[in-house]
């Protein structure tokens, strides 16, 4: 703490303590004498706070005839309590310091106390039995925010003098005890915010004084007792957030003096009465708010002229809103959403003028909004949100100055918003239209406030172009647009707005293009623009957004390349740039998108193979890219992509060469799609254990071979493999002609494989085995500069396409038989499967790049 | 300080409680579930509870109602336990929460999701019995709780699901012997490994708890 406050708070205790002859109603000359001294050597040298407090505390513990001590709001921390005694007090505050001590015992001799004030400090543990039987003339025990715990004694009725009981903000537990009831002078009961349980005694019904009633935030459970309509003269009543139960007794229409009723948060049920409330003139609070009241509205609540606040949001009040509330002319707050309200909205509402909330959201009003809403100038918050309101909003509802937030999402409204909204409404910052049936142009003022934050008006039939004030609005968080018939330039209807973090424009018409300023709104997370007309290429400014997201531009009319820079988003899970005009191939630098787990690039003109650098995605879980011009082989890489889940779809591109068998290992993967493209070779057996497969198309292929039998081919309908003269075997299919339907050529197929092959594996192992383990870097074919002997015979012309991928295969298999542990080498059956399904031909690299040592990881 | 906290004393005096903007019972279903659990990464940075309906929070799928079908959380780094209010989200088809380091009990009432095509849960810490409730899932196709550390006899009930394709508990502390009947009949026995079971259960032979 700085010097100088210290020395204020020295001076100021100095100033305070220089009263202290004054107040001390008779103040014997020894102890005034003793206080200006000590005075003196206070303002003569002001020492450190702390050891003021600890020490010099001490200076005035024995003071046997002070009457009236008040030390309130100070830094007081906790002194020798044991050397206090003060037995004439009886004015006593320590009101607001910093004393943590259990409850000081000096305190239950000064027998003489009417005022005791201990509230705002940390005193700890248990109240004294001691208080309650030796401070009988206590009128005023205030204990409030402390940490005192445990029960209060039934013995507290012996503070039979006491008017102002305030205990609030303890950790107090238990049993509220149902001796309270004799204490007859009690005006102020003050329990809130402890742990008590239990019912709420009714011996309060005893307390004729009693004017106010706060148990709030307890545990209480019982049902409110009728004999609380006995305290006459009560005028605050607060019991919510307890667990109280049952109905209103109906004797609490005698509370005729009640100003302040609270009872929200509680288990309360049934109706509210027209009796109920007649009397309850005085009332300006009545929140009786989260419970589950039910019943009408009674019309006698226009009796409660002086209401300002009017809460019964989330009961289960039905009915129609009484025309009587218009009488309630000192309503600043009315909230009834969240029942089943029904009916219409009724013009006397427009009689609230002191309205500022008008919150009726979630019911089944239906109507209009009636043009007297036009009245209520002081509103600041309109929540129409989610009823049955219908036809166009009144031009009034433009005259509402003072309006910070306007949300009338999910209605029925229809026509246009009236043109100037906004126009006179320098404070909107909440504007929510969405999900109605709007149509007509935005009013082009809307925003001209240029507060507005959330502004959302998706799924309407908006259309035109959009209010100029956005871009200029940079304190916009959310802006969704979407699912309208806007047919805007969007090219610089945003410009850069700092603060956005959710934009959504997604199927409208937007015309445009793409503005690199969307780059520079640095917390943007979600930009969506799909579905709509946009134009032009993707701006790499995109990449300068480091929260991005989710990013949708599919479905518009964008030309040249994917930028390379979209790699940098490294937090995208979501890229659809699919059905556009998009040329190139995909950049490599793609792959970086470590979090991605949907990517959509299919329906475009992309070029050049299919990265195989795409498998290394450790999140993906779709994968769209049909409907390109890819060529080349489907990279076995992407047989990595563990995680795939939803889609692959490689279909209608120009892929040529064999289905990889390490697509097995997409053991999750429900759809998969490879059909129109020229892919040939057999449909590898291995597939059929793609237990999750409930979808697939090899329609349209080059495919030729058997179908596989078994597992996820199982029932397989013949329209997946259409279009694929070589393939055979299902019905629907050419027959298979060496496996004819008769048992003895499968048995001859069996014997053959089971023979032949295992010789021909032998052979190759034989021949190849000695080199291997000479040249372990051996290359397969001389690529003119290495100086060791290569696999082949360099006098012959080294293979190509379908040769160089066999030749491939049968070394990997042979050197997989090479093994040294036994456990490592394929089964004569896995062998066997191969060779048969000759599925494994594909190259990851050039021919002359294959080293031996990179096809010794054959894995079965 | 003191002077800060007789602040919040006199708010805590105001009686009023603000109402919140919507009531969407799936959005405070997953809000709940958003309380349950340790985002270190921020994957559920989006999900506001202010908003009508979770329909724009990220790795939440909606249909054309505003319904939660999918809520993907795989691969999220998220820790925590699992709430009943998981049983609200009553379209629910795919429930994605794999590979994660999500413990406690499978809440039971998971098996309230009636449209639920998937559920995975591989790849996470999960104890306790496998939920019984989960045979009312009768659209489920996918059920994946691999590698946790589920304990208990695999429940007869499941052999009524008649649209289960995918079955995996493997890699788990389960005892008792493998239902052999309905779709399990054709479930790979990679399904089954690294657990405490007994093998396929021969009916009458043996009690399917046998070994718990």
């Amino acid at each position: 703490m700085a010097a100088s406050q210290k020395l204020y708070a020295a001076l100021f205790h100095v100033l305070l303590l220089s009263l202290f002859p004054l107040k001390a109603r008779s103040s014997a000359r020894t102890q005034a004498e003793a206080l200006i001294q000590w005075r003196d050597t206070l303002s003569s040298s002001p020492p450190p706070l702390t050891s003021w407090s600890r020490s010099n505390l001490h200076n005035l513990c024995s003071l046997p005839k002070v009457r009236h001590l008040d030390l309130g709001a100070n830094y007081l921390k906790n002194p020798d309590w044991s050397k206090f005694s003060m037995p004439s007090l009886e004015y006593l505050s320590f009101f607001l310091n910093e004393l943590t001590s259990e409850f000081p015992a000096f305190i239950t001799n000064c027998r003489n106390l009417t005022y005791l004030n201990l509230s705002i400090n940390g005193f700890t543990g248990q109240i004294p039995e001691l208080l309650y039987t030796n401070l009988g003339k206590l009128e005023t025990l205030s204990l409030s925010d402390n940490s005192f715990e445990g029960p209060l004694s039934p013995n507290i009725s012996k503070l039979s003098n006491l008017k102002n009981l305030s205990l609030q903000n303890n950790l107090l537990s238990g049993r509220i005890p149902e001796s309270i009831g004799s204490m007859s002078g009690l005006q102020i009961v003050e329990l809130f915010n402890n742990s008590f349980q239990g019912n709420i005694p009714s011996s309060i019904g005893q307390l004729k004084h009693l004017e106010k009633l706060d148990l709030r935030m307890n545990a209480l459970n019982s049902t409110i007792p009728p004999e609380l309509g006995l305290c006459t003269n009560l005028s605050y009543l607060a019991l919510a957030v307890n667990k109280l139960s049952g109905e209103l007794p109906l004797s609490l229409s005698n509370l005729s003096k009640l100003t302040d009723m609270g009872l929200s948060q509680n288990s309360l049920s049934g109706k509210i009465l027209p009796t109920h409330i007649s009397n309850w003139t005085e009332l300006t609070s009545l929140q009786v708010q989260n419970n589950f009241f039910s019943g009408n509205i009674p019309p006698e609540i226009g009796k409660l002229t002086r209401l300002q606040y009017l809460y019964l949001f989330d009961n289960n009040f039905s009915g129609s809103i009484p025309p009587e509330i218009g009488n309630l002319k000192e309503l600043t707050n009315l909230d009834l959403s969240k029942n089943q309200l029904s009916g219409p909205l009724l013009p006397t509402l427009g009689d609230l003028t002191k309205l500022q909330i008008l919150n009726l959201f979630l019911n089944n009003i239906n109507g209009k909004i009636p043009t007297q809403v036009g009245n209520l100038k002081m509103l600041k918050t309109l929540d129409l949100n989610t009823n049955q309101l219908h036809g166009e909003l009144p031009q009034t509802i433009s005259n509402i100055t003072s309006l910070t937030a306007i949300n009338l999402f999910s209605n029925n409204f229809s026509g246009s918003i009236p043109s100037d909204l906004g126009k006179y409404m320098p404070s909107l910052e909440y504007a929510s239209f969405s999900n109605n049936s709007f149509s007509g142009e935005l009013p082009p003022e809307l925003c001209s406030g240029l507060r507005l934050q959330k502004f959302t008006v998706n799924r309407n039939n908006f259309s035109g172009s959009l209010p100029t004030c956005l871009k200029k609005c940079s304190g916009l968080t959310r802006v969704r647009l979407d699912e309208n018939q806007f047919t805007a330039n969007i090219t610089d209807a945003f410009g850069v707005l700092p603060n956005l973090v959710y934009v959504a424009l997604n199927d409208n018409q937007f015309i445009g293009q793409i503005s690199p300023d969307w780059g520079e709104c640095k917390k943007l997370t979600n930009l969506m623009m799909d579905g709509n007309r946009i134009s032009g290429e993707i701006p790499p400014e995109l990449a300068k957004l480091p929260e991005l997201q989710r990013l949708s531009l599919g479905s518009n009319d964008l030309t040249g390349r994917i930028p390379a820079a979209l790699g940098n988003l490294s937090m995208l899970f979501k890229l659809d740039l699919s059905n556009n005009h998009l040329t190139g191939e995909v950049p490599r630098s793609l792959t970086r998108l470590k979090g991605l787990q949907d990517l959509d690039l299919s329906n475009n003109k992309l070029t050049g193979n299919i990265p195989k650098e795409l498998g290394s995605y450790e999140k993906l879980s779709s994968l769209n890219l049909s409907h390109n011009n890819f060529s080349g082989y489907i990279p076995f890489e992407l047989g990595n992509l563990n995680w795939l889940q939803y889609l692959l779809d490689l279909s209608r591109n120009s892929l040529s060469g064999a289905i990889p068998q390490n697509l097995e290992k997409l053991s999750r993967l429900e759809i998969l799609n490879v059909s129109h493209n020229h892919l040939s070779g057999r449909i590898p057996a291995s597939l059929s254990s793609m237990g999750s497969l409930s979808s697939y198309d090899f329609s349209y292929n080059e495919l030729t071979g058997p179908l596989p039998t078994g597992g996820v081919f199982q029932n397989a309908s013949a329209r997946y493999f259409v279009g694929n003269p070589g393939l055979c075997g299902k019905a629907g299919l050419s027959q298979c002609p060496k496996t004819e339907s008769s048992k003895s050529s499968k048995v001859n197929k069996k014997v053959l494989i089971g023979v032949v092959v295992p010789v021909c594996v032998l052979l190759v192992i034989a021949t190849i085995f000695a080199v291997l383990l000479c040249f372990r870097q051996t290359k397969i074919v001389s690529n003119g500069e290495s100086s060791k002997s290569d696999l082949l015979d360099p006098r012959l012309e080294a293979p190509t396409g379908q040769a160089a991928e066999e030749v491939v295969f049968v070394v990997r298999v042979a050197l997989a038989c090479t093994q040294t542990k036994p456990e490592a080498r394929p089964t004569m059956h896995v062998v066997a499967q191969e060779l048969s399904a000759r599925t494994q031909a594909y190259l990851a690299e050039p021919l002359d790049s294959i080293t031996i040592s990179k096809l010794r990881n054959f894995q079965k | 300080m003191a002077h800060l906290y007789l602040l919040s004393v006199f708010l805590s005096l105001l009686l009023s409680i603000s109402p919140s903007l919507s009531s969407n019972s799936e959005g405070n279903a997953l809000h709940a579930l958003r309380s349950r659990l340790v985002d270190p990464t921020n994957a559920l940075q989006s999900w506001d509870p202010a908003l009508v309906n979770p329909c724009t929070w990220f790795h939440v799928v909606c249909d054309s109602n505003s319904h939660v079908t999918r809520l993907d959380l795989g691969n999220s780094n998220i820790s925590g336990t699992l709430g009943p209010e998981l049983g609200q989200l009553k379209h629910l088809k795919y429930l994605e929460l794999y590979r994660n380091d999500i413990g406690g009990k499978i809440p039971k009432e998971l098996g309230n999701l009636k449209n639920l095509v998937s559920m995975d849960m591989y790849g996470n810490k999960f104890e306790g019995e496998i939920p019984k409730s989960f045979a009312k899932l009768k659209s489920l196709i996918f059920l994946r709780l691999n590698n946790n550390k589920l304990s208990g006899s695999i429940p007869r009930e499941l052999t009524t699901l008649k649209e289960l394709k995918v079955f995996d508990v493997s890699n788990n502390d389960l005892c008792g012997t493998i239902p052999v009947d309905g779709p399990f009949a054709s479930f790979p026995m990679e399904s089954f490994v690294n657990n405490r079971l007994n093998g396929p259960e021969l009916k009458g032979l043996v009690p399917y708890d046998f070994g718990c």
